[in-house]
């Protein structure tokens, strides 16, 4: 991709930035390069989301899976619980900050972006259950069995691989 | 936390309000027929409040009037020009309650902005903050000048508090640009010392609060950062936005670059350190952050910061002692709607609306939008219950800010007061969308736990439009009733006096520290009638403003009051019983043994 990206940017280097001296022909052949560079990106930033939702969900089982061990529970059970929010979320504070810089120039995935979630994944109801599931993990509290964390990392598996099948 | 309960005698403790102040102790509520307010009135009111029902029934008349014309208010608060280009024109400026003079009667400070000209845009007005002296008589002075706080920034936000421990009540104000900080000097003069003391923390700032993090005895400071703009960007702004298909408007904040709110730790030596990082502050959302409450939400004698963010999550940041903090908005339920929404919050206040001992929250938001109201389960979880109290049906179609719990009707349940306000003039070039730039404030009555609205029978100051952004409450006459100090955009502040008719009984609760000034964060839990009632002192409220630091209660019928009891900071308990009601109750903090 970083190639295809090059040869484009050299192309629109030649054909200038009022394209001046550019046949109509290079021009269009610039641009189905173009389309062709968008169309990967967007492939590639579907697959970045992607790859950010599964880091913080496999976070999130880790921390279920240290919280079944008994030991700093609460602490684990906060912890996996913060995860399942940043796959809610569709990523980190971080993710949230970079959303906006991309919404600034532009950049969305919705139509009515003002209003509604920018995500590319997680819709409205699969946030909420999402969100829901985060908060009943946190509260299972440090007295919570194996089972019952058991029952709760289970229930995320249904609930995350819904919220990442393709529609 | 737990802290050494001290039983005290009331004679020890309990100055009465008359010591502090000659008209003290406050009359019981007064029953007096409201005289018309023809200020602004948008719908002919009825000349004076309906009489009450009976004495003792849970029948009420809501009634408030504007004098803030007779009271000598008549600073007009500035913000952009007509056609609010850019969204800095938005958002106004907020207000404050607080004695500056410990004369023992509530002085006003209002922040202002500036105006622009149009075509080309440029700085027409530099607006100028405005300190009003209370002279006891309904009337206040303009003493801004000679106390030297009449700062002319692009202001926004205030919040106050001792921040110095000198026992004089500080001013912190937010702007467009570097914050100033007005430390009280006594005899009615401020030295502007922001500079000197670390928290000018330029940019665009909004709510702000201070609180002890940390249990150190000094207050710290904790600042909502809204947009990441320059003020070329400000001037070059044109609209290209589209409101519901029809009006051309502003942009923002969608698409605008978020600031990064700050925490400032107190040194003990008038300065501050920036240590938003190593606190556990870091706002890597850069969020749109504009109202901020510094609350012990979970009761555990340390205290938690909730910040209300524009079209973003809001934060909820539990303290994890001593001052170290994890930001669990995300998954205790106050962060979003019950859908899973952010929402465009912009006021925020805490108070314990539904009696069970827990401090709930409630956010203003939006149009097409409904204000939320989310009810503490306890170990800081929440519960969106917007829906059960309509809000929805109360709220959705007004832009609202400044919001506060309030018992203006003494019944010793909390209602709502929300201010509403559009940000786009334009909307009034487009009747097909039913909206007004200048709306009516809303205000709600709590009838056992579910609300009523009663704005349109609640007296000529509540038929008033303008486009209302700030709320501070107080009793500024100490009539036992809470008045309400509004800043509206391009426009003078209002004051609408309670004088609503009610049975029913109250207390203020004044809590002093050991440095004489308010003690923030303090809490009073009230017993009358097998009831208990919570309140807590604070610094920064509702939408960038400050309310007065004493804590007021409705009654109900209750004709005295079985317990008070008071958790200072630091954990310590004093406990009183059987005392009067009507009356100004002034405690102090019990010295360090």
């Amino acid at each position: 991709m970083n190639s295809l990206l090059l040869s484009i940017m050299l192309s629109s280097t030649a054909i200038g930035a009022d394209g001046a001296g550019t046949s109509l022909d290079a021009a269009v052949d610039a641009y189905e390069r173009l389309a062709t560079v968008i169309i990967e990106v967007r492939r590639t930033e579907d697959s970045v989301v992607k790859t950010i939702l599964v880091q913080h969900y496999e976070a999130a089982q880790e921390h279920l899976k240290a919280a079944q061990g008994g030991k700093d529970v609460q602490k684990h059970l906060e912890a996996a619980a913060t995860e399942v929010t940043y796959v809610a979320n569709e990523g980190d504070k971080r993710v949230q900050a970079i959303r906006q810089r991309l919404a600034k120039a532009g950049h969305t995935h919705v139509s009515d972006a003002d209003t509604k979630e920018d995500y590319l994944f997680v819709n409205s109801k699969e946030k909420k259950a999402l969100l829901a599931a985060a908060k009943s993990i946190a509260q299972l509290g440090d007295k919570a069995t194996a089972e019952q964390v058991g029952a709760a990392s289970k229930s995320l598996a249904e609930t995350f691989t819904k919220a990442v099948a393709a529609e | 936390m737990s802290g050494r309960i001290l039983v005290q005698a009331s004679a020890l403790t309990l100055l009465m309000g008359c010591q502090q102040q000659p008209s003290a102790p406050v009359a019981a509520p007064a029953v007096t027929v409201a005289p018309a307010d023809t200020a602004m009135p948008v719908v002919e009111p009825e000349a004076s409040a309906p009489a009450v029902a009976e004495a003792g029934s849970e029948q009420t008349s809501p009634w408030f009037v504007n004098v803030a014309d007779k009271a000598g208010l008549t600073r007009v608060l500035h913000c952009g020009g007509p056609s609010k280009e850019h969204i800095l024109e938005s958002v106004g400026s907020g207000c404050a309650w607080f004695d500056f003079d410990n004369d023992g009667q509530l002085d006003i400070f209002l922040v202002n902005a500036w105006t622009f000209d149009e075509e080309p845009r440029k700085v027409a007005t530099k607006g100028r903050n405005a300190l009003y002296r209370n002279l006891g008589d309904g009337r206040f002075e303009d003493v801004s000048d000679v106390a030297g706080i009449a700062g002319d920034d692009w202001g926004c936000g205030v919040c106050a508090a001792d921040f110095d421990n000198d026992g004089l009540i500080d001013l912190y104000v937010t702007n467009f640009g570097p914050n100033r900080l007005y430390r009280n000097l006594g005899g009615g003069k401020f030295a502007e010392v922001s500079e000197k003391a670390g928290v000018t923390t330029p940019g665009w700032s909004a709510g702000a609060a201070f609180f002890d993090a940390d249990g150190d005895g000094w207050l710290d400071l904790y600042v909502a950062k809204y947009i990441e703009c320059s003020f070329d960007d400000v001037l070059a702004a044109r609209r290209t936005s589209q409101w519901r298909d029809k009006a051309k408007v502003m942009d923002g904040p969608f698409g605008m670059a978020g600031g990064r709110d700050r925490f400032f730790h107190n040194n003990h030596d008038g300065t501050f350190s920036d240590t938003t990082d190593e606190v556990g502050m870091t706002d890597t959302a850069e969020s749109y952050g504009l109202g901020v409450i510094a609350s012990d939400l979970d009761g555990d004698g340390d205290v938690d910061v909730y910040v209300g963010n524009d079209s973003n999550p809001n934060f909820l940041y539990r303290n994890d002692g001593p001052g170290k903090f994890t930001e669990i908005g995300g998954w205790c339920g106050a962060a979003v709607d019950a859908g899973g929404r952010p929402q465009a919050s912009m006021g925020v206040d805490v108070a314990d609306f539904d009696g069970d001992g827990l401090p709930d929250i409630v956010t203003t938001n939006f149009a097409q939008d409904f204000c939320t109201i989310y009810q503490n389960e306890g170990q800081l979880f929440f519960t969106d219950i917007s829906s059960a109290l309509k809000m929805k049906e109360f709220t959705y179609s007004q832009v609202k800010w400044g919001c506060a719990f309030l018992d203006y009707d003494l019944d010793s349940r909390l209602d709502l007061l929300i201010l509403n306000g559009h940000i786009y003039p334009q909307v009034n070039d487009h009747p097909s969308l039913q909206e007004s730039y200048k709306q009516l404030p809303t205000l709600l009555h709590n009838v056992n736990g579910k609300f009523e609205d009663v704005s349109k029978r609640a007296g000529p100051g509540m038929q008033i439009a303008e486009s209302m952004r700030g709320l501070a409450v107080g009793d500024y006459d100490n009539d036992g009733k809470p008045d309400l100090l509004i800043t509206a955009i391009d426009s003078p502040p209002l004051l609408l006096h309670n004088e609503s008719k009610t049975p029913f009984h109250s207390s203020t609760v004044r809590l002093i520290n050991r440095h004489g000034s308010p003690a923030i964060n303090a809490v009073a839990r009230l017993t009358v009638d097998g009831k208990t009632l919570w309140n807590e002192v604070r610094s920064g409220s509702t939408y960038c403003s400050q309310s007065s630091f004493d804590l007021h209660y409705g009654l109900g019928s209750a004709t005295k009051i079985d317990q008070l009891e008071i958790r200072w900071p630091g954990g310590r308990t004093t406990i009183e019983l059987d005392l009067p009601v009507d009356k100004l109750l002034t405690y102090r903090e019990p010295a360090a043994e």
